[in-house]
């Protein structure tokens, strides 16, 4: 790092730290539901990145419809809602298709998911073709807001990372205020006596699930703002969504937003002085360092069991 | 109320319960006792759905509940207070009552029951694991009576509590009895508590009801025999 200045300094980390927020949104958002279908089920649903595809294939689709119609400045909003149901929906199929014959047994739910992943790739690849694709951008999700001289931040990682708040803050506030949050909670905690007080664990299962995948698709939409997509976009995405929520601690969902904002931070800062690949290797160096003094991961909830 | 006949229960091939009659009536307090591994809480997940029947019926009201899942027991009447009371550790006081309100689509915690429990009135913004053992215990049946039963189960509900805490817990149960109309199966081990609620109290062996008296009749040192190792 010999040759900047501290002020030069200072403005490549906060360049990169906006640049960064980004991959945060993205990967928190992947990482919540990823955490909840497993923190709920015990199951690691290796498809995850698939419904992120889904997702930003979804928001593809729109914009091309919105192009014809000359919408292009407007579409956004409603691809995402559709995103979410897209994927909320396929969700929905696959829990009753497939996850829940295989509750109890782990190693079959993650081979069962993974296969699954395989197939969606296969048919994004049939339907799409290989190339990778781009929905066209609003004017407004384009260019730059310069608060000085030295510090440039894209609009469309403010956007993303408002989305991502918001959709963040829904889900808190779902689990923790609302009643079926409640049920889904209690379900988790002990699934046997959740259903002994009167809840529908099956029926929290799939909801709980479709959710998950869900918010996946907002985060496939979220994504096609920063990369183009293609049918292996969510494949490789899908290990650092894991290292996020290994992390963060499963049961923690702030463990959780800490540790995307640690993993995706730590990356795109060390990016700008190194390879990426570098960067990828110290931020995993660094996170297996911490996980062996905390395996349970960054935090964990304290109570008397 | 409750009619359960020639019901056994079964872990893989080792069969436990073995074709176990019993009928409550209404507004009825039964005592299941045994010793240690006799088949108390087995009987008692198979009455919750917990764990299925490999043969025999339950009935409620005239309404067999054999093959449903707990949640629709649950909806139908039966709430089970589980052995270790196994509350919702990481849900507060509050939220581990409202559990219970599923089943009955009210929105609100009935104020009766921070009447009948007072202490969990003072802690409900609490971590239900962080509640002493004697207080998990009212937290676990408070939340078993917000769904409104016919028919609760207690599966011991005395094991690790204080003598002091026993005498609540039985005056509770009294009291519950004449504020609603309920029938209540109890599975204890100590026999003062039984005493001081049950009509009729079954001797548990094996997985077989071997005696049954009713409370008047109690011969208290031969049950004693039956509770000792
Ligand atoms: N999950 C299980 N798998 C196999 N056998 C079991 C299982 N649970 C209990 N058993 C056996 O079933 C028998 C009855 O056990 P149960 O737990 O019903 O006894 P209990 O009367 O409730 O005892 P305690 O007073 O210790 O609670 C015991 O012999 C026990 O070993
Ligand atoms: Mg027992």
């Amino acid at each position: 790092m010999e040759g900047y200045t501290a002020s030069e300094l200072m403005s490549i980390v906060a360049m990169q730290g906006f640049a960064g927020i980004s991959l945060f949104s993205v990967l928190l958002l992947m990482a919540l539901g990823l955490a909840i279908i497993f923190g709920q089920m015990g199951v690691i649903n290796m498809a995850h990145g698939e419904f992120m595809t889904i997702g930003a294939y979804t928001t593809f689709l729109l914009s091309s419809m919105a192009g014809e119609f000359g919408l292009v400045d407007y579409y956004f909003p409603v691809a995402i809602i559709v995103s979410f149901l897209v994927a909320f929906g396929v969700g929905y199929l696959t829990e009753w298709a497939l996850i829940r014959h295989l509750y109890a047994r782990p190693l079959d739910t993650l081979l069962a998911t993974w296969g699954l992943s395989l197939m969606l790739q296969q048919i994004f690849r049939t339907v799409f073709g290989a190339r990778e694709v781009s929905p066209a951008m609003p004017g407004w999700l384009q260019g730059s807001w310069q608060p000085t001289d030295a510090i440039d931040i894209p609009i469309n990682g403010l956007f993303v990372l408002g989305l991502t708040v918001l959709l963040t803050t829904a889900v808190l506030y779902y689990l923790y205020k609302s009643r079926s949050g409640v049920k889904m909670r209690a379900t988790t905690q002990n699934r046997m006596m959740a259903g002994a007080v009167g809840i529908n664990t099956k029926r929290v299962d799939r909801f709980t699930f479709a959710l998950g995948c869900g918010i996946a698709g907002v985060a496939g939409a979220a994504f096609t703002t920063i990369a183009s997509t293609g049918p292996t976009t969510g494949s490789l995405y899908i290990v650092d969504t894991f290292m996020v929520v290994v992390f963060g601690g499963a049961a923690s969902l702030f463990g959780t937003i800490a540790s995307a904002f640690a993993i995706a931070e730590a990356q795109s800062i060390m990016e700008f002085f190194m390879s990426g690949s570098m960067a990828k290797v110290l931020t995993l160096l660094f996170v297996v360092g911490v996980l062996m003094i905390r395996p349970e991961g960054l935090f964990s909830v304290k109570v008397r069991k | 109320m409750l009619q359960v006949s020639d019901l056994k229960v079964s872990y893989g091939q080792s069969e436990v319960i073995h074709g176990i009659a019993l009928e409550v009536e209404m507004n009825e307090t039964v005592a299941v006792m045994g010793r240690n591994g006799m088949g108390k809480t087995t009987l008692f997940k198979s009455l919750i759905g917990a764990l299925s029947a490999s043969a025999g019926d339950i009935s409620l009201d005239g309404k067999s509940v054999t093959s449903m899942e707990s949640y629709d027991r649950v909806k139908h009447g039966i709430a089970y207070v589980p052995q270790g009371r196994m509350i919702f550790p990481t849900l507060t006081v509050e939220e581990n009552i409202r559990t219970g309100l599923s089943s009955t689509g009210k929105r609100n915690i009935p104020e009766d029951i921070f009447a009948l429990f007072p202490v969990l009135w003072d802690m409900r913004k609490r971590k239900g694991g962080n509640l002493s053992g004697g207080q998990q215990q009212q937290l676990a049946i408070a939340r078993a009576l917000v769904t409104d039963p016919k028919v609760l189960l207690l599966d011991e509900p005395t094991e690790g509590i204080q003598p002091s805490i026993i005498k609540d817990i039985a005056n509770v149960l009294n009291e519950i009895r004449k504020l609603r109309e309920i029938s209540i199966i109890v599975s204890e081990q100590v026999l003062s508590f039984t005493m001081a609620i049950a009509d009729r109290i079954i001797v548990i062996e094996k997985g077989n009801f071997i005696r049954e008296d009713r409370r008047e009749e109690v011969d208290e040192a031969q049950i004693s025999k039956y509770l000792s190792v």
